[in-house]
């Protein structure tokens, strides 16, 4: 799924990615000429540019940038490494009642990993929440559910044409799956991005609200949208298009919220 | 009209006129006290130093000028607004020199009369304050050394105590307020009485005569002063056209005829008592820490009283607590312009909130929740408000602690109070009870009600690092000013280096508490407090001052500096030249001396090496393995036994961007000038990337805070990470963990860095903005601009979903 407001853009295929902050180049080409895999260019107007079928983020040109204009996003991390870190972090969770929460991305995009760090965490007596996009296969998700002690769960659209214009993929199999989950009787919270002009709709909010009351879900969670990650796909040299959309109105935001109330869910703009 | 008559919304106004009156009045050096202080100390030649203080202590009082404005509760340190002592006894060669007044605060224009006395008074003091005599003492003794002003030039020895006179002490309120100043003074009567004259031969029998009579007179010009502010009160209601401000300066009169002569009757006059037996102290010395310990506590049984009889409103109450801050707020130093940069003029005045009572339970009381009030409604930097945190304080009042941190004025502050009482027991050896009142003396320090404190001397820990590198020798000045432990290119190892490095620690350590130790006893013979010693809770009857052995328990505190430094610099040079060996040791130290100026490439690669607070265990143990090693060099150097519960207390104040200016280039790609960190267990500005719970966790691990006096970890929060009853519960789960997990203190700004550029384009649209400095608020605009772009740079977390 690749829905057109992605924020973490980065995030849409598993492997590490360069970030290249334009802004903060000077153009001292140190970087050309350290890349291994010769990726890295100086156009006739000066301007450095990465071509990106050559990169593989192995952060050469990071070490030797002097001005922090390059970055990698992500990591590989063993199930063992992401545990140690959650360790130190203990007290907090037990303090605060919080956890470990698997999101990105998509978590389920990385079914044995995921599996594998709930399984840990649920061992290690962490509270677990998957936060996901439903766009799975249902015997993925059900392994899950059973080390997980909390579900995120995203509808962007009950509308399948809508749905598929906005994300790339019918609706279907995700509605599917928000039934089983909802089934499965684990604490299920169910979110929705706002995207103005593509989602915000009053008769698409009653749909999920009336969708919601069908599955037995009491907490609905908005996410307007907002225009921070609008930068990211300029630093990963990649196409927005969504440019023209402005962040989310917070009155609207209000009122849609307002609306929800009405069929008695509990509503959380976050 | 009395305060238990006003109305809420007359006296916003007048609260908020005054507030402003304060704010922006300018600091002046009021020259009263030396016209005093040369008069006594002319006439009283050979007699004994705690007569002389006495009577220097008696004639200011009795001769000063005073006066009475809109505040009901009445009394200032100087003859007008904002009006600030010196203490030319202390130091005074910088009182001649017209720029170090030269700050924005401070209003200079003296007539010839005025500067024609600061001269006189210079002159007289030169070779006989304090200051003189304590350089004297250690060139004497360390004639070999660079000479001092190169030392400290190069931020290595700290003239602490000659321009920070900083005795402190916490009065025994409850007596007086229960028993009067008349109680103490018929006790000290009584025990003169029994002095036996015939064995005057001994010297102890002589100087319990001269300590009571030095008290007795100093108690009684205190209640002397108070009847003069009766007098001018009824001079003034008879004068008064308004019948309301007539009644209003008639309760003055009456407060101030029964208060502190007499036990306090109800809150208003406790609060009275408290307010002059406070500046009181101010008087006597210069100082910070003269602080109202558990206020909540000892007034509480007032306020009950009032409010069960009928007698006072929870809201009176609350704006008589104002006008007491505002009163506070009243009170500066005036001190040379190196030393007020790194003090901030802050004079340390801090309510204890919460802890517990001797027998374990929460104190927390009604009062506590009105002080927070008072500071969300008036928002001035100081007083300030220290919450002694524990697991049984009530859920809603820390609720209400969040309130007040949502202002962004950055308190109050949060101190561990297991980890206090810990402390206690470990440093002195008291009982579990007497632990359980320890309170906050001064910024993030704490002692017992019952010791005689001071601030024993601060502790530049970055510069070993240098001295490390350049064989002992000072980069700037090129002189000789530690141990020779080898060069930079005959070290093989880190284990070599960190011993060489060990070696600087332990001399600058040793050679800074000689020469503090010096200061110490020199004030303690020619400058005793009686006044101060009259109301400290043993004195009177052991019939000795505070600093001879009067208080039931001594303890001093060494403020240390630039240890996160000392830390990011040791894990720098570990990993790029010894693990790596990406540089050479040599080649990093040419670096370091040329400022990084043509090789910024090696400044980033420094940058970007392990950094303290991300939770990183590489540089985390490299920080514990330092500061125990500090430890145990204290513990391990000769001791000043008249301080048994001295202690290492590492913050600084503001001391981290005197030490910063001092000091050149560090392997941590600070640049030469460049502020040192700010807190003991802070992140050097900007490096700490790995959000709060990251910054915690190191922060919490870097130290044992029992066996150290106090550490101090700097937080700041967008205001909307602490939005709704979610934001607080996720800060106050943030305390409690940081609590468990060892930590001692916690302090938090919560501004944006937008507003603070605003600030530094526009002062005169922020005049009342207070930020949290170290261990202290100020007012953000009189701040100096380099700490102001600290402040900024301070890493904004927020806390993530």
């Amino acid at each position: 799924m690749e829905c057109l407001w992605c924020c973490n853009p980065e995030s849409q295929t598993i492997n590490p990615k360069l970030f290249y902050f334009e802004s903060r180049c000077t153009r001292c080409q140190h970087c050309v000429s350290v890349c291994p895999n010769g990726a890295i260019s100086v156009h006739a107007d000066g301007s450095i540019k990465t071509n990106r079928n050559l990169c593989n983020a192995c952060g050469t040109c990071v070490e030797a940038c002097p001005n922090e204009a390059r970055a990698i996003s992500g990591e590989l991390k063993t199930v063992y490494e992401v545990l140690e870190v959650v360790k130190k972090d203990s007290l907090f969770y037990r303090n605060s009642g919080g956890g470990v929460t698997a999101s990105g991305g998509e978590p389920t995009s990385q079914p044995k990993f995921l599996l594998a760090l709930f399984q840990a965490c649920s061992r290690s007596g962490f509270h677990t929440c998957l936060d996901t996009c439903g766009y799975v296969s249902w015997e993925v998700l059900e392994h899950a559910l059973e080390y997980t002690d909390l579900v995120l769960y995203d509808i962007k659209h009950m509308d399948p044409k809508r749905h598929i214009e906005l994300t790339g993929v019918d609706n279907e199999l995700i509605l599917q799956n928000a039934g089983r989950v909802a089934k499965n009787g684990i604490p299920l919270v169910i979110r929705v991005p706002l995207i103005p002009g593509c989602n915000d709709s009053k008769e698409n909010m009653e749909a999920l609200a009336k969708y919601a009351i069908k599955l037995g879900v009491r907490e609905i969670n908005l996410l307007p949208y907002h225009e921070l990650g609008v930068n990211k796909y300029e630093r990963l040299g990649m196409k927005y298009d969504l440019a023209a959309t402005n962040s989310f109105q917070k009155n609207r935001a209000e009122a849609i919220k307002g609306d929800i109330e009405r069929y008695n869910l509990e509503v959380t703009i976050i | 009209m009395a305060v238990e008559t006003m109305q809420e919304g007359m006296m916003t106004d007048r609260i908020a006129e005054l507030k402003k009156s304060i704010i922006e009045s300018p600091i002046v050096h009021d020259v009263e006290r030396l016209k005093f202080l040369m008069e006594v100390y002319r006439e009283t030649d050979g007699e004994s130093p705690i007569m002389r203080r006495a009577k220097v202590f008696d004639r200011v009082l009795s001769g000063k000028t005073i006066y009475i404005d809109e505040n009901p509760i009445v009394c200032t340190v100087g003859r007008g607004r904002n009006y600030v002592y010196v203490y030319p006894e202390f130091s005074c060669e910088w009182m001649g020199d017209k720029s170090n007044y030269a700050t924005d605060r401070l209003a200079i224009g003296f007539t010839e009369e005025e500067r024609g006395l600061i001269n006189e008074t210079i002159d007289y003091w030169r070779n006989r304050c304090q200051a003189a005599i304590s350089r004297r003492i250690y060139e004497s003794l360390h004639r070999g050394e660079a000479d001092f002003d190169t030392m400290f030039e190069a931020g290595r020895i700290a003239t602490a105590l000659a321009d920070f006179p900083f005795r402190h002490a916490m009065a025994d309120y409850p007596t007086i307020l229960n028993k009067g100043l008349n109680w103490q003074i018929a006790v000290a009567e009584k025990k003169l009485a029994k002095v036996e004259v015939w064995d005057f031969g001994n010297r102890e029998a002589r100087s319990k005569y001269d300590f009571y009579q030095a008290v007795i007179m100093c108690l009684r010009a205190v209640v002397k002063l108070a009847h003069r502010y009766a007098s001018l009160a009824r001079e003034m209601a008879k004068a008064e056209a308004d019948p309301e401000r007539r009644l209003e300066l008639l309760r003055i009169a009456e407060t101030c005829k029964w208060v502190p002569a007499k036990p306090a009757r109800n809150f208003y006059e406790a609060v009275q008592s408290f307010w002059f037996v406070s500046v009181a102290s101010l008087i006597e010395e210069e100082g910070c820490g003269i602080t109202p310990w558990k206020f909540s506590q000892y007034m509480y049984p007032f306020y009950k009283k009032d409010i069960d009889e009928g007698r006072i409103t929870r809201e009176q109450a609350i704006v008589l607590l104002e006008f007491l801050f505002l009163k506070m707020k009243e009170t500066y130093f005036m001190l040379p312009a190196l030393s007020l940069l790194a003090n901030s003029g802050q004079t340390s005045k801090y309510f204890k909130l919460g802890g517990v009572t001797a027998d374990g339970k929460d104190a927390t009381n009604e009062i506590d929740y009105l002080l927070l009030e008072t500071q969300r409604r008036l928002l001035v930097p100081e007083p300030a408000l220290s919450v002694f945190y524990h697991d049984k304080m009530p859920e809603d009042f820390l609720h209400e602690c969040v309130k007040l941190l949502r202002t962004g004025i950055g308190q109050p502050q949060f101190l561990n109070n297991d980890i206090a009482i810990q402390r206690e027991l470990h440093h002195q050896g008291c009982s579990l009870e007497e632990a359980r009142d320890v309170s906050t003396i001064y910024c993030t320090s704490v002692a017992l009600p019952n010791t005689s404190a001071c601030f024993s001397g601060v502790i530049n820990l970055a510069k070993p690092i240098e001295l490390a590198l350049n064989n002992g020798r000072d980069p700037g000045s090129g002189q000789q000013i530690g141990p020779m432990t080898g060069g930079a290119e005959s070290f093989s190892s880190y284990e070599e280096f960190f011993d060489a490095f060990r070696k600087q620690v332990s001399y600058v350590l040793l050679r800074q508490r000689e020469f503090n130790s010096i200061e110490l006893s020199t004030i303690a013979e020619l400058l005793p407090n009686p006044w101060r010693s009259a109301v400290h809770h043993d004195c009177l009857e052991r019939g000795l001052s505070l600093d001879a052995g009067g208080a039931r328990y001594q303890t001093g505190g060494h403020l240390m500096s630039g240890g996160t430094d000392a830390v990011n610099s040791l894990a720098a040079i570990k990993k790029l030249v010894f693990d790596e060996k990406k540089i050479t040791l040599k080649k990093l130290k040419e670096v370091l001396d040329a400022n990084f100026e043509g090789h910024e490439d090696i400044q980033r690669m420094c940058l970007k090496a392990p950094k303290f607070g991300n939770n990183d265990d590489y540089v985390d143990e490299i920080a514990r393995r330092f500061w125990d090693l500090v430890y145990d060099i204290f513990k391990g150097s000769p001791f000043d036994r008249n301080r048994k519960g001295t202690r290492l207390e590492p913050y600084s104040i503001a001391l981290h961007i005197v030490f910063g200016y001092l000091m050149g280039a560090l392997p941590t790609g600070r640049k030469a000038g460049i502020p040192l960190t700010d807190g003991s267990v802070s992140a050097m500005p900007g490096t700490d990337v790995n959000g709060p719970t990251a910054l915690a966790n190191s922060a919490a691990r870097a130290m044992d805070a029992v066996k150290y006096g106090t550490n101090h970890l700097n937080m700041k929060f967008h205001p909307s990470a602490l939005e709704g009853t979610h934001g607080a519960r996720n800060l106050i789960s943030l305390i409690k963990t940081y609590m468990e997990m060892g930590g001692f203190h916690i302090q938090f700004n919560c501004i944006s860095a937008e507003t603070l550029k605003d600030a530094q384009l526009h002062p005169e649209n922020y005049r009342d903005l207070v930020v949290r400095v170290a261990g202290f608020s100020a007012f953000y605009v009189y701040l100096d601009k380099a700490i102001q772009d600290e402040i900024i740079k301070r890493t904004e977390l927020k806390f993530a979903e």
